[in-house]
């Protein structure tokens, strides 16, 4: 076989970080992709980090486990479904409604990291000191100079991790879709919006549920 | 072997076959051939063909040779695809210009 085919002039490990779906896809996307969300759940369980919307993550209440992974799941599936839709009406081509939803889900796998960096009680205990200062701005911040440092550092942690969320799931779409240019970014962008307020929508119920 | 050149070094324009050779007997053919629309594509492209007839048209069998993804090779295919009908269009025009 002529290995010549796809020229693969790229770095292997930066084609492997940011577009692992040339390598990877269907099933076998979903089952890693699938277990990420559910490890996010656990790990996420443990620092009280929630994943409230697509693109959300924030320290937040005690709940139970299955909220966690409730969150997973609905944030991969509210993207995964918009795109599907998105990718049905831009397509040029047919494609594999199981490479969307398997590839999204591996698309997820940042979050582990953002869950990793929301795990040290510092992250808590500088939240709730900054949600104390909200509602009272004349209360002087009490923290310690080494939560302020964990905390900082888990916020760069958190925030690289979205961005390349992020771009694996553009990658994600426009590999399984076969979508390329403005046509695949514009309606990336449309579609995560959307999903992003559907997924506020559908976890809203299950917050009001522990919050009674 | 070299490779068979397709495009025109100088003005980019389609080439044309105007002489065939038997190496064995030396004679020697004259003439002006167009090329066969396969022949127009990448050796690359071509290889890939190849590969996929040999895996009877299977995208599967096709990714698992190519330890790609199997999205990633219909969207190669795609691609040939898209060249191959524009190829044709190129070749109709050129058709229909000549009978002018």
């Amino acid at each position: 076989m002529n290995e010549q085919v796809i020229p693969l002039k790229k770095n292997r490990l930066i084609i492997w970080m940011f577009n692992p779906f040339m390598y990877i896809a269907g099933g076998q996307a979903l089952i890693i992709g699938l277990l990420v969300i559910v490890t996010t759940g656990l790990i996420g369980s443990l620092g009280n980090v929630h994943f409230d919307g697509v693109l959300d993550m924030h320290p937040g209440p005690v709940a139970p486990l299955w909220l966690f992974f409730a969150e997973g799941f609905i944030d991969w599936l509210s993207l995964a479904a918009v795109l599907l839709v998105a990718g049905l009406i831009m397509k040029g081509t047919s494609f594999r409604f199981i490479d969307v939803f398997g590839t999204q889900a591996l698309a997820r796998w940042p979050m582990l990291l953002s869950a990793a960096a929301g795990l040290p009680p510092a992250n808590q205990r500088v939240t709730d000191e900054l949600l104390k200062m909200a509602q009272n701005p004349n209360q002087p911040l009490s923290l310690q100079p080494v939560d302020i440092a964990v905390f900082a550092a888990a916020m760069i942690v958190i925030l690289i991790a979205l961005a390349w969320m992020v771009v694996l799931m553009y990658r994600a779409y426009a590999v399984s879709c076969n979508l390329r240019g403005a046509k695949a970014i514009i309606s990336f962008i449309a579609a995560l919006l959307i999903a992003e307020v559907a997924s506020k929508f559908a976890l809203w119920p299950l917050f009001k549920i522990i919050s009674k | 072997m070299s490779q068979l050149p397709v495009q025109c070094p100088a003005c980019k324009e389609q080439l044309k076959v105007k002489r065939l050779v038997c190496e064995n007997c030396q004679t020697q053919v004259e003439g002006l051939y167009e090329l066969p629309l396969l022949v127009r594509l990448e050796s690359e492209e071509q290889a890939f063909l190849i590969d996929f007839l040999k895996c009877s048209g299977s995208l599967k069998d096709m990714a698992a040779l190519m330890k790609l993804s199997y999205p990633t090779v219909r969207n190669r295919l795609d691609e040939i695809i898209d060249k191959i009908k524009q190829l044709e269009k190129t070749v109709a025009k050129e058709a229909k210009e000549k009978s002018k």
